[in-house]
């Protein structure tokens, strides 16, 4: 039997209205490399946060780190033990050179003063020795790859002793050759005694590094499994679980074109993108995060001017200055970052749901129609059935699917004809998510023309009779959803 | 669910009566501390003294809604009554009266708080620099002027019919209370019942998502900082006729009270919160505490120290209920 290093027992955490984990039991063996997966928002961040003493768990929830029991861990014992966790964004200073990145730890300890740059550059030498990896010590991180900044996250956390290290999707933005050095740089760490767990959405990558295999599906565990007793098609079962009955049913669409792109290119964002979309069309768009999806959408709302290329509303072609011009051509967007760009969390559900209409509630005296405006936000708390609101309640309040309902009603009160989703289920749980899922094709077999942008599989091969495969700013393919099964279509996404 | 739903009005009407209930409190106790405390002659010194800073207080609310604040408020009044003092000095041979003459340099009182407030709304909009530094650099500016047009000195001798607006009353009322309550209703309705009010708080809370929501944020910022400087100007004219002069350096402790008063009324500095009434009923408490510490002649110097403990209290009180 293998040394349990963490095991956390029957642990609870509540975010305001959002419960992020339900009576969560987990173990991590010493020298294992583990991986945690499941989609946008099923509690990995959490658990990750947990481990490493960010966050607080509920009362009654049990935590054993290196042997020892406790309700709660701090971010100090976390550290104490080793747990080191590189983010995806890799938390480096891009201003400073390797070298201080590697060694910046070990001069924040108060009793050191002074730096000797000799040392330092010794440190990062030996550290990287130990990883088998030859970068400059004197280069500055904005100057190198990503892959190479990677490899400066893991150095940096190698230089204090790590034990435990945790890799929040390390992988999403490296080639596959890049992968494979990443790779047989763990293995090189485990085969010294490092535990490894990390977070990733590739499963071919999973089966291949992974020795255990932890799935999680709406702040639930669902299981933990070898890698040697599972294939790829099972896990994505696994993650996307029964208990949403995918099915594809989509409505013939209209034979108007409504939206139309053509060569579209904006700087280092994206390039030479052409679509266009029918009217009650459904378009999914799949790209990871910086394939420049949300810069496209963010263009076509007239809030991200492009370089060359065209835009066509209904035939005519548009020159957004703002996304007031888009608006009122009848484009809306439902951004990415719900909390900091869909909504205002201190404010009112009823303010939140008209701040998009707000010219056309004015009485004759040019003053707000505060009856309208009540009655506007009661419609739509009523038809996306918004879960215990009143129209004067804090937006905050609400749990995270309830919160993108009222965004959306925002959207839908303007009367867009043009609907642009990008990323809506994010951090959504599963009853939310089917019904903004019921939502988006009743809107489109209304007439409405809908964009739907995500990097789930499902979400897009489900809802989207068409999808548009982006990756690094480019449209590199275009699938009918139709004419594919799901491990077909998840292969054809993820082949480049 | 969240059971503890939190009604965006309740919270404040709540903090309105713990306001009313301090007032009371400091009422009953200076009057018991000094009998003559509680008079019609040192009502009717609040009631007079209310409305300056409480105007004071109302432009200093709206830039503190969209997270900025506007340091050159008193300044720019000072300014203001210099302008409509030798303007009317001008045009009005001592001694004589001019009603259109004066009505006209209530006009040129006005604009000139309007144009500074849509300076300083351009400024922070448009070139995106903080509200805190344009404003500290415009209260430099627009001191200098004053201090260069008046060379120092304090101008007076201004028309009855002008300094009446400060000194008389109407059935009893002084005319600046009626004023302030005026303009205090104005801008609750601006508040409560126009889409500018509420794109205001909106923009104050979050104003990524409210920009994302198709506001036009260079407008809205110009609009509030124009709108402050209207009551800028009416606070100016009942300052300069109140005191039948005007100087560059005039009032000059009315700026930080004005930041204190409008923290105490609820008004968060980060932006997004903030209440007409709450702003009125702590006008009220203060005005009572300051003529109260007044007659009970306490070291005017404590007093500011005095402030200074309020203001943190405040603001301590309100972030740990956050």
């Amino acid at each position: 039997m293998s040394e349990k290093i963490i095991e956390l027992k029957h642990v609870n955490k509540h975010y305001g209205g959002v419960h992020a984990l339900k009576d969560v039991d987990f173990d991590l063996n010493r020298g294992e490399i583990l991986c945690l997966i499941g989609q946008n928002g099923c509690g990995k961040s959490t658990m990750i946060k947990v481990i490493s003493g960010v966050i607080d768990v509920d009362e009654g929830s049990e935590i054993i780190l290196n042997g020892t029991s406790s309700g709660r861990v701090s971010a100090i014992e976390a550290m104490n033990s080793g747990v080191r966790v590189i983010y995806q964004d890799l938390s480096l200073f891009p201003n400073l050179t390797v070298a201080e990145n590697i060694a910046f730890d070990r001069h924040i300890d108060p009793s050191v003063r002074g730096v000797s740059w000799s040392e330092m550059r010794a440190q990062a030498e030996e550290v990287m020795d130990r990883m088998h990896i030859h970068l400059d010590p004197d280069r500055l991180i904005e100057e190198l790859s990503i892959a190479d900044r990677q490899l400066v996250a893991i150095a940096r956390a190698l230089a204090t002793n790590a034990k435990i290290l945790i890799m929040d999707e390390p992988t999403s933005s490296l080639t596959r050759k890049e992968v494979n050095v990443l790779f047989s740089i763990i293995k090189s760490l485990q085969e010294k005694g490092m535990t490894v767990m990390f977070v990733s959405h590739k499963l071919d990558e999973i089966i291949e590094i992974a020795e255990r295999i932890t799935v999680m599906r709406d702040g639930r565990i669902i299981t933990t499994i070898s890698n040697k007793d599972v294939d790829e098609t099972q896990l994505a079962q696994m993650i996307s679980g029964q208990s949403i009955s995918y099915h594809q049913d989509f409505s013939p669409c209209g034979d108007r074109t409504v939206l139309e792109v053509k060569n579209l290119s904006c700087g280092s964002q994206y390039r030479d993108v052409s679509f266009s979309l029918m009217e009650g069309e459904i378009l999914g768009i799949i790209g990871l995060l910086g394939s420049g999806r949300t810069e496209l959408a963010t263009s076509i709302f007239g809030m991200n001017p492009p370089d060359s290329g065209q835009i066509l509303l209904e035939g005519r072609e548009v020159h957004f200055k703002s996304n007031r011009d888009a608006i009122a051509g009848g484009i809306a967007y439902v951004p990415e970052d719900r909390l900091l760009q869909g909504l205002v969390l201190n404010q009112s559900i009823e303010n939140n749901t008209v701040i998009s209409v707000l010219k056309k509630l004015k009485t004759h005296l040019g003053l707000m129609d505060r009856r309208k405006s009540r009655e506007l936000t009661q419609k739509w708390i009523e038809e996306l059935s918004i879960r215990s609101a009143q129209p004067q309640i804090n937006a905050s309040t609400m749990s995270g699917g309830n919160q993108q309902k009222i965004v959306i009603s925002k959207w839908l009160s303007t009367e867009p004809k043009v609907l642009i989703l990008d990323q809506p289920t994010n951090g959504i749980d599963i009853a939310a998510k089917s019904t903004i899922y019921d939502l988006i094709r009743q809107l489109s077999r209304q007439g409405m023309s809908i964009i739907l942008i995500s990097d789930e599989v499902p979400e897009i091969y489900y809802n989207c009779p068409r999808a548009l495969v982006m990756h690094k700013g480019r449209i590199v393919k275009e699938l009918d959803c139709t004419a594919v099964t799901e491990n077909q279509f998840s292969q054809e996404v993820l082949s480049d | 669910m969240n059971s503890k739903s939190v009604r965006s009005g309740g919270l404040g009407q709540h903090e309105d009566l713990m306001l009313i209930l301090l007032t009371i409190i400091l009422v009953v106790f200076f009057s018991i501390m000094k009998p003559s405390f509680f008079s019609l002659a040192s009502f009717a010194s609040i009631a007079r003294q209310i409305p300056e800073i409480g105007l004071f207080t109302l432009a200093m609310m709206l830039p503190m809604l969209v997270g900025g604040i506007d340091l050159s408020i008193i300044a720019t009044a000072n300014l203001a009554s210099i302008l409509m003092g030798m303007f009317m000095n001008r045009y009005i041979p001592k001694g004589e009266e001019n009603v259109p003459v004066v009505i006209a340099a209530l006009g040129i009182g006005v604009a000139v708080c309007v144009l500074v407030g849509f300076l300083n709304g351009v400024i922070i909009a448009i070139f995106r620099i903080p509200a805190m530094l344009v404003t500290l650099g415009m209260q430099m500016v627009v001191t200098g002027i004053s201090l260069g047009i008046t060379r120092g000195g304090t101008l007076s001798g201004f028309p009855v019919s002008f300094t009446s607006i400060g000194n008389g009353d109407i059935a009893g009322i002084p005319i600046q209370f009626i004023v302030f309550l005026i303009a205090g209703a104005v801008l609750l309705v601006i508040m409560q019942m126009t889409s500018f009010g509420i794109r205001l708080k909106m923009y104050g809370s979050n104003h990524t998502a409210t920009v994302y929501s198709g506001t036009n944020e260079i407008s809205l910022l110009i609009r509030t900082h124009m709108l402050s400087g209207v009551y800028v100007s009416l606070a100016a004219i009942i300052m300069s006729s109140r005191l039948t002069s005007a100087s560059a350096g005039a009032a000059a402790n009315y700026l930080m009270r004005a930041i204190l008063i409008a923290v105490l009324g609820g008004v968060d500095p980060n932006g997004g919160k903030g209440r007409v009434m709450g702003v009125f009923w702590a006008v009220l408490l203060f005005q009572c505490m300051a003529t109260g510490l007044n007659v009970l002649r306490v070291n005017s110097y404590i007093v500011i120290a005095l402030y200074g403990v309020i203001l943190l209290l405040s603001v301590f009180v309100r972030t740990k209920r956050q």
